[in-house]
């Protein structure tokens, strides 16, 4: 998501970033806080990660407990899952930005942005009667409504 | 390929016998519920046994409700009465073992600032802070034996819910969860209540699934904030209207995919996790509200009261979850540290702190035994209350009301489904300092959940890291003398 939409800071190397905010009573507690900006669009590898400080969004996608070796990634489905890709503060933001991008970049080129969308999410172009369909959505509420079916959708989500 | 394929799906789906063997083949998991929580309902229906009745051996119990008072409940200041403090008050505590408190600064032996009484046909020993638990005494199985590894609470508090000390691991609603899979497919299997006042000590690690899939992890209902489940509304700018445009392109193109890739399970299950994720934005909203309940239940659960409010909120709630299948069920009784404190922990003084957290959780909770025994749920339901640890007979400090932690002897009571009524198990010393007879590990305890549930703790085990993991480690026997 972060990459399609432009947003992905690719920066190597530093101190990590804290997604989280501090407080101390005896010992130090930690809260999760949504925040934006590029230094938390790095890549998860650059991010801090305390245990009573983990991020509900990627608990429910089976990130495992930074305690504990995890040699293979489970992955599971579930309707939270589905709950977190249709409302989360991040998944909106990131439609957001992945629909400024396309229209920006359209502009520029002229070029249809539900095909420059297709490109970039799933290496293809649409097919007629997805083109049809998406163009009708984007007329009634937005490119930005579009970008967020993209990022719901199993193609984008699964490796062929 | 495809008709292949196709021809596996359709078997798959007719077979009972091979569908299970399709979801096992697809997924991590026992009792069938390897690859999603939602498919496996349907594959029990489609069994002539239900997964209900327990996988190792027959079910006392189909689900649980746990109490957890967070910051160690005083068992001397509640249900283990012990007359022989009078006696010892203002002396000094020696020849009785290591002590082994938080602060280490053992003062003087302090008798219970409160009165206790004998209630029900039990006779049952109950301070003047629980009236309302007293006269439940009768349904309930006491623990007075439980000894704990860990005098500290983080630590302690991960012991009790997943029996480790250290972070990591399952929780119990988890291995529940994984062992028994779930009974209704629009709420998850594992809810936790946090108290309205604060997360307890850890934060979500005590309802994490450690290494077991995501699908198990307890889902936190937040009842004192704006938003019950985390991403459980649609954003605010976002109409009904766009909503319903677009989940409707989605739902053509998931399809369109799983047409495309035919006999991949997790597509489909995709696409079945947003019809449940759309009931559950109904359901999870539902088990909160209060409208149909009458006057009479919310009084009984202490709703109407400001000090039990917030508990007694979710010990109703918690009714209406077990009522809709919701299999574990855990309200938690006090919140992490702070000042003023806001749980168990009674450093400063007994009377004060336990006299206000008794009032907080007391009307609730009998609230909840009683109101799921008028509804016949008792029968099947298992009601735990628990605690990290105790609190010493000896106060903190000196000229100081307070006691410190003390992991050596302290009590739990069971109740309900499977157990014998208004029974007494276990023993401490005359003043309540070390167990006298029966010494009940926690592992013993969770062990016995699991049995009463159908389940042999030495047998449901996920393989992790070169080991095949338990709730239990390697210890734990099931308290046989307890059950009915």
């Amino acid at each position: 998501m972060l990459s399609i939409s432009g947003k992905l800071n690719t920066q190597m190397g530093g101190p990590s970033y804290r997604p989280f905010t501090i407080s101390s009573f005896g010992s130090s507690f930690y809260k999760i806080k949504d925040q934006e900006g590029p230094q938390f669009d790095r890549r998860s590898v650059y991010r801090m990660n305390v245990n009573s400080g983990k991020d509900p969004l990627l608990d429910v996608f089976d990130c495992p407990d930074p305690s504990v070796k995890a040699p293979r990634r489970r992955s599971t489905t579930t309707p939270l899952q589905a709950l977190s890709l249709m409302n989360n503060s991040l998944v909106q933001r990131l439609a957001k930005s992945f629909a400024g991008r396309l229209q920006q970049e359209t502009a520029e080129t002229k070029a249809s942005s539900i095909e420059q969308a297709w490109l970039y999410a799933f290496a293809r172009k649409p097919t007629g009667d997805e083109r049809e369909q998406c163009e009708a959505l984007v007329k009634e509420h937005g490119l930005e409504t579009a970008c967020w079916v993209i990022f719901n959708a199993s193609e984008f989500l699964y490796v062929r | 390929m495809y008709a292949e394929h196709e021809a596996a799906m359709a078997q798959a789906i007719n077979d009972p016998m091979s569908r299970r063997h399709f979801l096992w083949k697809n997924g991590v998991g026992l009792g069938g519920l390897a690859l999603t929580c939602m498919l496996q309902e349907e594959a029990a229906a489609n069994e002539n046994r239900s997964i209900t009745q327990g996988i190792h051996f027959p079910a006392r119990a189909k689900r649980v409700v746990q109490i957890f008072c967070m910051g160690g409940m005083s068992q001397i200041d509640t249900f283990d009465h012990k007359p022989a403090l009078e006696k010892f008050h203002g002396k000094k505590l020696q020849g009785r073992g290591e002590l082994r408190g938080f602060f280490g600064q053992a003062g003087l032996i302090m008798k219970s600032p409160f009165q206790f009484k004998r209630y029900g046909k039990s006779d049952s020993w109950v301070s003047s802070i629980l009236p309302n638990l007293a006269t439940c005494v009768d349904e309930c199985c006491f623990l007075h034996s439980m000894v704990a590894k860990s005098n500290n609470h983080t630590p302690a508090t991960f012991q009790m819910n997943t029996g480790f000390t250290l972070n990591g691991f399952p929780c119990m609603g988890s291995w529940l969860s994984y062992g028994l899979g779930t009974e209704n497919s629009n709420l998850p299997s594992f809810v936790t209540l946090p108290d309205p006042r604060g997360l307890p000590a850890g934060g979500s690690i005590n309802w994490a699934a450690g290494f077991l899939p995501a699908a198990h992890q307890g889902v936190a209902f937040n009842t004192s904030g704006s938003e019950l489940v985390r991403d459980l509304r649609t954003p605010a700018g976002v109409s009904a209207a766009k909503r319903t445009a677009g989940l409707s392109l989605l739902e053509n193109m998931n399809r369109k995919f799983l047409e495309e890739n035919p006999g991949n399970s997790e597509l489909a299950a995709r696409l079945r996790s947003y019809e449940l994720a759309g009931a559950m934005q109904l359901s999870i909203p539902e088990a909160q509200d209060f409208s149909k309940e009458s006057d009479e239940i919310k009084e009984l659960y202490g709703i109407e009261n400001t000090a039990s409010e917030g508990i007694g909120r979710n010990c109703l709630i918690a009714r209406r979850l077990l009522e809709r299948g919701v299999r574990f069920v855990q309200i938690i009784n006090g919140g992490a540290f702070g000042s003023p404190r806001i749980n168990w922990d009674a450093h400063e003084s007994v009377v004060k702190n336990h006299t206000k957290m008794a009032a907080s959780m007391d009307q609730p909770f009998a609230g909840l035994i009683k109101d799921l025994n008028q509804r016949g749920m008792l029968d099947d339901t298992l009601v735990l209350l628990t605690t990290e640890f105790g609190r010493g007979p000896a106060t903190q400090g000196v000229n100081r009301p307070g006691r410190d932690h003390h992991p050596d002897a302290f009590t739990f009571f069971m109740a309900g489904a499977g157990l014998k009524k208004g029974f007494h198990y276990g023993e401490t010393d005359d003043i309540g300092f070390a167990v006298a007879d029966k010494p009940t590990t926690i592992h013993d305890f969770h062990a016995t959940v699991l049995h009463l549930m159908g389940i042999d703790h030495k047998k449901l085990t996920y393989y992790h890291n070169g080991i095949q993991r338990r709730l239990t480690d390697v210890h734990g026997h099931v308290i046989k003398g307890i059950l009915a």
